[in-house]
């Protein structure tokens, strides 16, 4: 019986000690000290062994399945590169006559300058709650807590902790604690909103406190404002697929569709944001 | 030396987890079902049932703190859950006699507990909203599934290993 007493005790004391140190340590991490980068680090070399062969030789049967229809994605790609050059042309043409105009007006800060850092996935942690990927770039290439994360075709989440050759990146659909994105919706007359939620049963992302005066359609695309004090404005988020009224019946909420795939990530980007920006509510609190 | 191999597998099943098995399951799964295979739970359980419950808490303990430094979440959680499954499976089928189907009974609840002790917590400190019958019915219970499927993968493997280990411990035991 005594025995079985004390077996109690120390449960409900670690039960105690638990609920402390978790609730402390939730969310905030930042740099690791040392002893955690070394276990992360270990850890993290060990895994990009496994990961990196095994990644290649998933992705030559994926592209095996696809050697079929490479004819005809061939045909439209070619297409679509014509009308490339001519958008590219003209794209350089609206930068320089933009560059040139900001100059007159004096206006230096874009919200726009970032300097990409390439970096490798090597490990998922899969469980549900821990949406949490690791890359292959930490602070000796230049990351530091709290940079945005995106893929080639949009924003995926950003840098959580940092170790020396590694570092976690939160995705977004972790974003309910406390990563809050500025959004803009595309094509209309600068509506800005706060996307603050991901309901995992629609896969889909949650921007709410739109104004109700303004109008948002289906199928508009989302991106980052730069206002936050975070990301850099322009990058992608996604496309709207529902508009509701709010909760609180004084806004508008819309449902936003990711448009980078979170669920297989290989190659994503790491944005140094180049421009002095004050946090303005923006990433862990 | 056997006990290296032990450490050793362990350790391998812990990479594998964040890494291989990432690449085997199918996107369609994970979005829908989110099923989870919990190779390292599975590897402490044998320990914590052929060796007893104090190695599985010494394993359990070693490993859920691995696991909170790397997937950089809340520190202690996966501590005190795998210490506790580790621990308690040992204590509570001591006096039972071990065959396959003890470890698959056990395997399935200590996956159940694992998964609901963490969503119970994240529910708790508000981390996630998502409903109890959701994220019983499309995780829990089919994570619970997979992973005694996974027993029959790492049965050949531990017991043979673990049985030798046992041996080794008998006869130390004797010459004291």
């Amino acid at each position: 019986m005594n025995f079985v007493n004390r077996r109690l005790i120390i449960i409900l004391v670690s039960i105690i000690a638990l609920v402390t140190v978790a609730g402390l340590t939730a969310g905030v991490r930042g740099n690791l000290s040392w002893p955690e980068r070394l276990v992360k680090d270990t850890t993290s070399l060990l895994q990009q062994i496994i990961y990196k062969p095994a990644n290649a030789v998933a992705g030559f049967f994926a592209d095996l399945s696809k050697l079929f229809d490479l004819y005809d994605e061939n045909k439209s790609l070619k297409a679509a590169l014509n009308q490339l050059a001519q958008i590219q042309a003209n794209n350089d043409l609206l930068k320089k006559e933009n560059e040139r105009l900001r100059e007159m007006l004096n206006a230096k800060s874009t919200l726009n300058n970032y300097k990409l850092i390439v970096a490798e996935v090597i490990a998922r942690q899969q469980d549900s709650w821990y949406n949490i990927v690791t890359i292959d770039k930490g602070e000796r290439d230049g990351i530091r807590p709290d940079m945005a994360v995106s893929t080639a075709s949009g924003l995926i989440g950003l840098v959580d902790s940092v170790s020396y050759f590694s570092s976690n990146v939160r995705l977004l659909t972790d974003i309910e604690r406390g990563n809050h994105i500025s959004a803009l919706v595309l094509e209309n007359e600068e509506t800005y909103g706060i996307v603050e939620a991901y309901d995992a049963e629609r896969k889909e992302l949650i921007m709410k406190k739109v104004p109700l005066e303004t109008k948002i359609e289906v199928g508009k695309k989302v991106v980052t404002s730069g206002l936050g004090g975070i990301f850099p404005k322009g990058i992608m988020i996604g496309e709207i697929t529902e508009v509701r009224v709010g909760e609180d019946g004084l806004t508008q909420m819309a449902y936003i569709k990711p448009s980078a795939d979170l669920f297989r990530l290989n190659e994503v980007f790491v944005l140094d944001r180049l421009d002095e920006t004050e946090r303005a509510g923006e990433g862990t609190p | 030396m056997k006990r290296v191999w032990l450490f050793a597998i362990c350790m391998l099943l812990f990479l594998l987890e964040g890494t291989l098995v990432q690449i085997l399951i199918p996107n369609m799964w994970r979005s829908d079902y989110s099923i989870t295979p919990h190779l390292t739970l599975i590897a402490i359980i044998f320990i914590s049932l052929y060796l007893g419950g104090k190695e599985g808490l010494f394993y359990g303990l070693i490993f859920g703190a691995l696991y909170d430094l790397v997937n950089g979440s809340v520190w202690g959680l996966l501590l005190f859950t795998y210490g506790l499954i580790g621990n308690g499976m040992g204590l509570m089928t001591q006096l039972l006699h071990r065959n396959l189907w003890l470890i698959l009974t056990s395997v399935g609840m200590g996956s159940l507990l694992l998964d609901t002790i963490q969503f119970g917590f994240f529910r708790m400190f508000q981390f996630t909203s998502l409903d109890w019958s959701y994220v019983f019915f499309r995780q829990i219970i089919p994570s619970s599934l997979l992973n005694i499927l996974l027993v029959f993968l790492l049965y050949p493997v531990f017991h043979k290993l673990l049985l030798e280990i046992m041996k080794e411990k008998e006869e130390k035991e004797g010459r004291n």
